[in-house]
């Protein structure tokens, strides 16, 4: 067959009458578990606060740490309960 | 315009666009489904620059080769599967079927031999072969669906023929 002929010989079909409403129904699934925009934003907002209030809680009690060491290391005390194996 | 007045206008352009690339009435409603869900979504940055049927025969056309591409892929992981995994039923389930509706069955077996050529092109040839011979757009139609120019198209359509026809022999000698 040659291939100019090609058209004569495949007919136009109809497109299913159902794929419009199988259509409608992925738009309205998409639709649903799209995250609403006010929702996304409180979610990384909370996200964000929880990031910094632990680096926060870090740094502090790393502070508080390094005090501790400096005054037992100026009154020439040990920093542990080791008792054995210190000289 | 509704969309409902959109996909009654569009819908056959691109159910049988579909059909010519993948021959298959299942698969062609899957990408029906896809172009207009597409459209759908992104209506709202149709700029106008091109008129609508064109821009839904853009969409049409990538939305199948992806699809082409996608099933390719699962057919390639379902062939490994099956090389490890003895139960795999992927690949027999999978098996690639011509049930094109537009065909009388008496033409059925010959236009079945040179779409399995057609499918072998390289996707710009396909594409200006499938639009102008099958869709029976003009070169300039072709040219403006693909953004190109209708002579860069004649010559797609040339190199297509030639390689179809030089398959063609090959398989009837």
């Amino acid at each position: 067959m040659n291939i100019d002929q090609l058209h004569k010989k495949i007919q136009a079909v109809d497109a299913p009458a159902f794929l419009f409403t199988r259509i409608q129904q992925k738009i309205e699934k998409t639709y649903s578990t799209v995250l609403p925009k006010k929702f996304a934003f409180a979610l990384s907002l909370s996200f964000v606060f929880i990031v910094v209030f632990n680096a926060g809680a870090l740094v502090y009690k790393t502070k508080q740490n390094n005090s501790v060491a400096s005054v037992a290391e100026s009154m020439n005390l040990m920093p542990n309960n080791d008792l054995y194996t210190h000289e | 315009m509704t969309f409902e007045e959109l996909y009654n206008i569009h819908a056959g352009m691109v159910f049988n666009l579909a059909l010519q690339y993948v021959q298959n009435t299942e698969d062609a409603e899957e990408i029906t489904q896809d172009v207009f869900l597409s459209v759908h979504q992104s209506f709202s940055s149709f700029k106008g620059e091109s008129t609508l049927k064109t821009w839904i025969y853009r969409i049409t056309i990538n939305k199948s080769l992806d699809y082409i591409k996608s099933k390719q892929r699962k057919k390639r992981f379902a062939f490994l599967t099956s090389l490890f995994f003895d139960n795999s039923s992927d690949l027999k389930h999978d098996q690639p079927t011509f049930d094109h509706p537009g065909i009388l069955l008496e033409d059925k077996e010959s236009i079945a031999a040179i779409f399995k050529h057609i499918n072998d092109l390289p996707d710009n040839q396909k594409t200006a072969l499938i639009l102008h011979k099958i869709e029976n757009k003009t070169q300039v139609e072709v040219a403006e669906i693909m953004q190109t120019s209708p002579k860069a198209i004649e010559s797609l359509i040339q190199r297509a023929k030639t390689n179809l026809s030089k398959k063609l022999n090959t398989n009837e000698g």
